[in-house]
């Protein structure tokens, strides 16, 4: 698809934003390596690195990048290469949530190019549970090391700041990564029999064993429970009383042991499979730097206060260009849910819509500039 | 306990070097029976893997520290990972063989002394998580997500917090050496290279090769770290021995490749790689050698490291026929 037309609108447009937007930059600056991207690819030229917020301002206003990213890492020489010269100093823990990680059903029906109010309500959550369920409680991690961004795009990355993890290698990091996922939950650690009585965590237990019994006893057991049960309420209660004090076989259940192992199964975050999960993993690795454009969407990774995450709706707050109309030629989309309004479906259409909206569906390379 | 007690029992900590200083003691001066015990020291961890406990006594403690500080200068000089790590293996099963006997106050001050944060309240004992995934050891008992976890700290027993304290003693030892030394007496010299005599044999040789071609690259990969002298986890290693036996090797081959592990036994390991044999283990799958931090990077594409060989037989098969 000849593209040059749709490529300079969005450069424009990037560059009127950046001409008037004071973006805040990473802490420690000067120690980070930068990398941006174009049209074809999110990092198309890296090893960048700038001595202040200034520096990095004009870059801005003067390239207009359609990616900016940077190191989690911090570098003595952020600009050397290969990456074994910068010299290593530490890197922010970061998780990156994507709504394409979560294998919803909705792709099936928009496509993977696309979200949904259904999506972008899903990895919410999940970011949310990263923070409540486990950074905070778990982790000791302190609100204020935390800092939560929209991706720019379908998900929300997690930064956190904290002195002593951030000078964890890969191993720990992954360490990290397999608890809040789930990975390598070994179900023989927390349950046993005890002649032929099933003992298990209690809901105060530390660790994986009290979220076990604390998540069976919140949720909704009837997808994994047989229904001579659910359908009886003092038999849940029975079962639930027998939990809080770590019996798990209050009530008979046929192949108990099957029964719980597939509850445990599918308690951790869904962070994606192993190759995207070397965003927390790898330590030299860039990612989207807050508050700048995302050339796949043309919104902005906007800084959330996470207190504020519940009523943040990236395809309503992370909006940033204006109502004007303009007009384009759609090729194939769902319905979208843009700024309020609903959009669509498209099947190769000639529309007026407002700019955002437009440099939307042309970042998404469905449509062109007419 | 003495200090020269505690330091003796604990030679790499804090405590034990600043003694060791404060006795002054140069390197020209240092007597033959102290670079004899020095040797020694080496030679046996060298050999069996394990450094004996001493006498416990002050005056034999004394010579314990000065037997420390001299394996470390000959261990310099030689200036080879395999007994650098072999050495560092045996110096941190001796340490715990101290730490399980000791008291809690004297376990603290060694995970203090080497730069670890530890708490103790009724037998049990915490370590803040950084610390503890800093240094905890990388097997399936010690995983993150099967320890009790809260509040960014990690409850243990006083077994795991000193098997804790022994991977980061391993792991001191193995970065600390080797040290740059400079205007080495002959005496020193002489013992590095008795050393470097006694224990040719010692050191592994074996040659692994893939009939046919290369390993795959996630193969390979276990089996360089392997002879880099690394200490390879449970997981990697029973995939990798898993990953022979499927691949037709025999037992003693195997075994002979585990050789380069530092903390090798011959008798522990030709039982294990058999005992693996027996229960017949399927080769797990890419997906799960990835889940495990040891898959092809970047993914090779295949289901199962075995899948390799038949692809490459088949590649060179067409070939034949072109």
């Amino acid at each position: 698809m000849e593209s040059e037309r749709e490529i300079a609108f969005v450069r424009k447009k990037f560059a009127d934003y950046y001409a008037n937007k004071e973006i805040e930059f990473p802490e420690k600056l000067e120690q980070r390596e930068w990398g941006f991207g174009g049209w074809k690819d999110k990092i198309e030229a890296r090893h960048f690195s700038f001595p202040n917020s200034k520096s990095l301002q004009e870059y801005f206003k003067n390239n207009a990048p359609l990616y900016a990213s940077y190191s989690v890492a911090y570098y003595k020489e952020p600009e050397a290469r290969p990456i074994d010269k910068k010299g290593w100093l530490g890197a922010e823990l970061v998780f990156d949530l994507d709504s394409d990680h979560l294998n919803l059903p909705c792709i099936a029906k928009h496509g993977k190019n696309w979200v949904c109010e259904g999506c972008l309500s899903e990895v919410k959550r999940h970011t949310q549970r990263l923070i409540e369920d486990f950074l905070v409680p778990d982790f000791g991690i302190r609100r204020e090391e935390i800092e939560v961004n929209f991706s720019g795009n379908r998900g929300y990355h997690v930064h956190v700041n904290n002195e002593k993890l951030n000078s964890l290698e890969s191993y720990g990091r992954r360490e990290i990564l397999d608890y809040v996922s789930g990975t390598g939950l070994d179900f023989n650690r927390f349950f046993a029999k005890q002649g032929a009585r099933l003992v298990g965590p209690e809901p105060t237990d530390w660790g994986w064993a009290g979220k076990v019994a604390r998540y069976a006893l919140k949720n909704d057991l009837s997808n994994i429970l047989p229904r001579s049960i659910v359908s009886k309420p003092e038999r849940l209660k029975a079962l639930r009383k027998g939990i809080e004090r770590g019996n798990w076989d209050a009530v008979r259940i046929p192949k108990k042991t099957d029964v719980w192992r597939a509850f445990v199964k599918d308690l951790g975050l869904r962070l994606g499979r192993e190759v995207d999960k070397q965003v927390t993993g790898d330590v030299t690795k860039l990612i989207r730097a807050p508050d700048t454009l995302h050339g796949g969407s043309g919104l902005s990774a906007k800084r959330i206060d996470f207190k504020k995450l519940d009523e943040f709706d990236p395809m309503k707050d992370a909006i940033v260009f204006g109502e004007e109309e303009i007009e384009v030629k759609v090729s194939r989309t769902p319905k979208i849910k843009f700024g309020g309004k609903e959009y669509g479906p498209y099947r190769g259409e000639q529309v007026k819509v407002p700019e955002a909206f437009g440099i939307y569906l042309i970042c998404k390379k469905a449509a062109k500039r007419l | 306990m003495s200090e020269v007690l505690f330091c003796a029992k604990y030679p790499f900590t804090k405590s034990a070097k600043k003694l060791v200083a404060s006795r002054q003691i140069k390197l020209d001066e240092i007597r033959n029976d102290s670079v004899d015990r020095g040797k020694k020291r080496v030679m046996v961890a060298l050999k069996s893997g394990e450094i004996p406990r001493f006498i416990d006594m002050d005056n034999v403690a004394e010579l314990e520290l000065e037997a420390y500080a001299v394996a470390r200068i000959l261990l310099s000089l030689l200036n080879n990972r395999y007994f650098i790590n072999r050495y560092a293996v045996a110096e941190s099963k001796r340490a715990s063989t101290y730490l399980r006997d000791d008291s809690a106050e004297n376990v603290l001050r060694v995970a203090a002394e080497i730069g670890l944060e530890g708490m103790q309240k009724d037998g049990e004992y915490k370590m803040p998580i950084a610390d503890y995934l800093s240094v905890s050891p990388s097997s399936k008992d010690y995983k993150l997500i099967n320890k009790p976890l809260k509040a960014g700290v990690v409850k243990l027993s006083k077994r795991e917090f000193t098997r804790v304290l022994e991977a980061a003693v391993k792991s001191s030892i193995e970065r600390s050496l080797p040290f740059r030394i400079e205007d080495v007496p002959e005496l020193l010299k002489r013992a590095a290279e008795e050393i470097r005599d006694e224990a040719k044999g010692l050191e592994p040789k074996y040659e692994a090769r893939f009939r046919g071609g290369e390993f795959p690259q996630c193969i390979e990969s276990l089996i360089n770290r392997l002879k880099a002298g690394e200490n390879l986890n449970h997981t990697a290693r029973w995939a990798l021995a898993v990953f022979m036996l499927n691949a037709g090797y025999r037992v003693g081959e195997i075994v002979k490749l585990y050789s380069y592990a530092p903390d090798y036994d011959e008798r522990i390991t030709r039982y294990q790689v058999e005992h693996a044999k027996n229960r017949g283990y399927k080769m797990p799958t890419c997906e799960w050698m990835r889940s495990q931090g040891i898959g092809c990077l970047p993914p090779c594409g295949l289901s199962t490291p075995l899948h390799h060989r038949g692809k490459r037989r088949k590649v060179r098969a067409e070939e034949k026929e072109g």
